[in-house]
């Protein structure tokens, strides 16, 4: 209780301080997102006009507490370029990241666990995942998605190219098969690598060796000494990789023309939309603290030794 | 006029676009233009330079569509308002959803919409507009005049942040004097305003609805209420607009063919090819320039060219080197415009050597503006010699030159690498700057955002088919995105005349003498007018070929091919 505590006075006090930082970060960059919006044909007066009702004009600090006021009581303020608030611009766009980002999160446990376990399970294939996980941790995620696009939509039209949908769940998934390969590639590579390096120092562990010298069989042996063991640093990096992929997501969306959050930070922050700029980095805030806090939590079951350190 | 950020949506990536294949791309574009010309309201326009031939249409549809998708220009709109839009892309939605009085034809006429006549007092202060009567919004109420009034009105509200405020500068009054009658008094009589009813500044809205709205009124929460041929069935942010064909429609002879159109926000160049070859997006406007090889060679549809009131043009700042026309005038005559036209625009722009653009023309006034052409000096062959002469011993031909361009964009960082390779071979050192959208847009407005900037590589358009519409914003003293404060009365004064002359013969020698004068200061670059360059579906046709489609019910005559 008292960890999840501290977690949550960590998360916040990270949050406020990031949120700051944007701000601050943002208003130096140059440019007014009035006389964006007042188009062009504007005359000073009316570029004075969208200042002055999207409040622009008031100072940098009274709008970042303004900002934060409205954000403790739920309301994220609003967007400048869109004009609409910024909770439902957001809704339906952080849906579509999220079946993305879960997506490509279970197909990076999926074949890069499965990948970095076959060595062990089938040893003349250990070259084989080297050079896999190599190849997929060299290719940078815009040409993987190029790639993809050419061969599985164009080539073969197993896909579509676009990966917006309308349709229900399954309609959306099929639609984002391609963008989640794309974005899990590498960190898949990654999990596989991690995966292989630590079952491969389990099993050279003492305790494997003594364990099969004294005849308990091999299969007993690697599923409760090796795999049990060398999970805790798989753990680590998943949740590593959840955060990652939030990330990442803002290419895939791009090269996908997907609307997610990730493409509409892009495009808020070259139109200093401060609103949506602050709640889009509080979601990754956010979604990098659950993801660490989730890892902390497995890791804390799988190895005693951290339980025993917490309760202490 | 500065449409800054035409590309910024489409970034970088552009770059790993597919192979270029310039000789391909005339044939493709011949043979798909003499297919159109049999469609009856196709014209063509004669292309000077190019062997590309321009069309305003495509080949009529044969029938209707279930469904079709279309690409829109720049990526999502920010808003639907049609006071409020400023872009490609609201333009181009609003103009699907909501009319305006006059209605713009592809081949750039006007004819009757939502006022079915409107006449012009003799002193040319007043104009009376006949509204029909048999026309509804899409809630079923009826537009009266009051909506009407209502709506002009709201373009001149400074609260509401127009876009096109400047349309109105010269009226005195709108009032409606019965159902079916709007009457707008003017200042001093404006050429101009009523070319300018027929774009989205003549627009009509509902007035109760965009009241109940509020600020909300444009935006994907508020929606809009019109009167148009599309209504919008939803907007799904960040996804998509989907528009449903509006059965209630009064215009039988102008319904629209595809029951639902979705609009996709793509702003990749590479997915946008993508999608446009395996046929999951079947149209766009304004196909990115580093996109034109792939797309003239794909099996799925055909690239079409239409005239555009497009332009890229080079603003100078001042102070610097800019300011001295002497340089400007070095730096003109070595610009390679047909280089430039083929190698960055694969033949879509065409050399140009003034401010206004030839499809600017008023067409019964064709022979002045002609012979007005004939004798400005155009750099068809590179003389450098000359050049160099022209600032020899000149100090500021020493100073460098900051050529301000759009970051990322690569059709721009072609286009200024090539002015640097040219301006050094006259001894001008010229330095790429490149600047983020939303702090180049501020350039255009704001002298310390555009402090250091020498020359701002422009790409305007005009609105209506009219130079004074662009004139204007440039050769006044007081004009908006005139940074060297040129002033010459003589050329206000011809202009400002020419606002007030309704006959265009005698209004084109007005604008052809001051032409005389400005050009004389070389008061921009002019590099390139652009042609429009749509890619459409072989599936499907109908879509208007020129720019005009910007300002006018686009996708409603597009339909099944035959």
């Amino acid at each position: 209780m008292k960890y999840a505590l501290r977690a949550l006075g960590g998360a916040m006090v990270t949050i406020v301080i990031a949120s700051l930082i944007v701000f601050a970060l943002l208003s130096l960059a140059p440019g007014d997102p009035a006389a964006a919006l007042a188009g062009n044909r504007a005359t000073p007066e009316s570029i004075e006009a969208i200042r002055e009702q999207l409040g622009l004009n008031r100072p940098l600090l009274v709008r970042y507490v303004a900002w934060l006021g409205g954000a403790i009581h739920g309301d994220f303020g609003q967007s400048l370029q869109f004009r609409q608030s910024v909770g439902s611009l957001l809704a339906p766009r952080l849906g579509t990241t999220l079946i993305l980002v879960l997506f490509a999160f279970l197909l990076i446990l999926i074949f890069g666990v499965g990948l970095g376990l076959l060595p062990s399970l089938f040893r003349p294939s250990g070259w084989f995942v080297v050079v896999v996980a190599g190849i997929g941790i060299a290719v940078p995620t815009f040409v993987a998605a190029l790639v993809l696009i050419q061969v599985f939509a164009l080539n073969l039209g197993w896909f579509p190219v676009l990966a917006t949908s309308e349709g229900d769940l399954r309609d959306r998934v099929w639609h984002l098969t391609l963008p989640a390969i794309a974005l899990a590639l590498s960190w898949t590579a990654y999990v596989a690598q991690i995966t292989r390096a630590s079952v491969r120092e389990q099993e050279r562990g003492e305790h494997v060796e003594t364990a099969l010298s004294r005849g308990v069989p091999p299969r007993t042996v690697f599923r409760k000494h090796v795999l049990r063991n060398a999970s805790v640093p798989i753990v680590t990096i998943a949740g590593l990789t959840m955060a990652g992929l939030i990330a990442g997501s803002i290419v895939v969306e791009t090269a996908f023309g997907i609307g997610g959050i990730g493409s509409l930070l892009v495009k808020s922050v070259s139109a200093k939309d401060y609103d949506v700029v602050l709640a889009i980095s509080l979601i990754l805030v956010v979604a990098f603290v659950i993801a660490t806090t989730l890892s902390d939590l497995a890791h804390a079951a799988l190895d005693p030794r951290v339980r025993a350190r917490r309760s202490s | 006029m500065p449409k800054l950020n035409r590309h910024s949506t489409r970034p970088a990536m552009r770059r790993v676009v597919v192979v270029v294949t310039v000789g391909a791309l005339g044939l493709t574009l011949a043979s798909c233009s003499s297919k159109s010309s049999s469609s009856s309201t196709s014209g063509t326009t004669p292309s000077p330079t190019s062997a590309v031939q321009l069309v305003d249409t495509t080949p009529a549809a044969k029938g209707p569509l279930d469904s079709l998708t279309w690409d829109l220009p720049l990526g999502e709109p920010t808003t639907l308002d049609y006071v409020k839009a400023a872009d490609y892309s609201p333009d181009m939605v609003i103009s699907n959803l909501c009319e305006s009085l006059l209605r713009l034809n592809p081949d750039y006429t006007m004819s009757p919409n939502l006022a079915t006549a409107w006449k012009t007092s003799d002193d040319h202060l007043t104009t009376t507009f006949t509204l029909r009567s048999d026309v509804t919004f899409w809630d079923g109420k009826p537009m009266t005049s009051q909506d009407v009034v209502y709506s002009l009105k709201r373009n001149l509200d400074p609260n509401n942040g127009p876009v096109n405020g400047a349309f109105f500068d010269h009226v005195k009054s709108i009032t409606a004097t019965s159902p079916t009658e709007v009457v707008v008094t003017f200042n001093t009589p404006d050429e101009l305003f009523i070319k300018e009813m027929s774009t989205i500044a003549g627009d009509v809205s509902e007035q109760a609805f965009t009241e109940a709205q509020g600020e909300k009124y444009g935006s994907a929460e508020g929606g809009v209420m019109c009167t148009g041929p599309f209504k919008i069935e939803s907007w799904n942010a960040g996804q998509n607009i989907v528009l449903a064909a509006n059965d209630a429609y009064w215009n039988a002879s102008n319904k629209a063919l595809a029951k639902k159109v979705t609009l996709s926000f793509i702003t990749d160049t590479s997915t946008l090819v993508q999608a446009l070859k395996s046929g999951e997006i079947q149209g766009t406007y304004e196909a990115p320039q580093a996109a034109l090889p792939a797309l003239t060679n794909a099996d799925s549809g055909t690239v079409y060219q239409g005239q555009s009131l497009q332009v890229i043009e080079l603003v100078p700042n001042s102070p610097g080197p800019a300011a001295d026309p002497k340089i400007r005038e070095a730096l003109a005559m070595v610009i390679d415009r047909a280089a430039l036209a083929k190698a960055v625009f694969h033949g879509t722009a065409e050399p140009n050597y003034t401010l206004i653009p030839n499809a600017a023309w008023d067409p019964s006034a064709t022979d002045v503006y002609q012979s007005a052409w004939d004798a400005l000096p155009k750099s068809t062959t590179i003389d450098i010699a000359a050049a160099k002469a022209l600032i020899a011993g000149n100090p500021n031909a020493e100073k460098p030159i900051n050529l301000a361009i759009l970051a990322g964009d690569q059709t721009e960082i072609d286009t200024a690498t090539l002015i640097q390779q040219e301006a050094a071979t006259i001894g001008l050192t010229v330095n790429i700057q490149q600047v983020q959208p939303l702090a180049f847009s501020s350039a255009f407005f704001d002298p310390e955002a555009r402090k250091g900037m020498d020359f701002l590589l422009t790409q305007g358009f005009l609105d209506v088919k009219d130079p004074l519409d662009y004139l204007g914003l440039i050769v006044n003293a007081d004009s908006l995105f005139n940074f060297t404060h040129y002033d010459n009365p003589e050329v206000t004064k011809l202009i400002t005349t020419a606002r007030s002359t309704y006959d265009d013969k005698a209004r084109a020698e007005l604008i052809t003498q001051a032409q005389a004068l400005y050009e004389k200061e070389h008061v921009v670059i002019p590099m390139l007018s652009m042609h429009e360059s749509l890619f459409m579906n072989k599936k499907v046709t109908g879509a208007p070929a020129s720019f005009a489609y910007i300002f006018e019910p686009s996708l409603a005559s597009v339909g099944s091919a035959p």
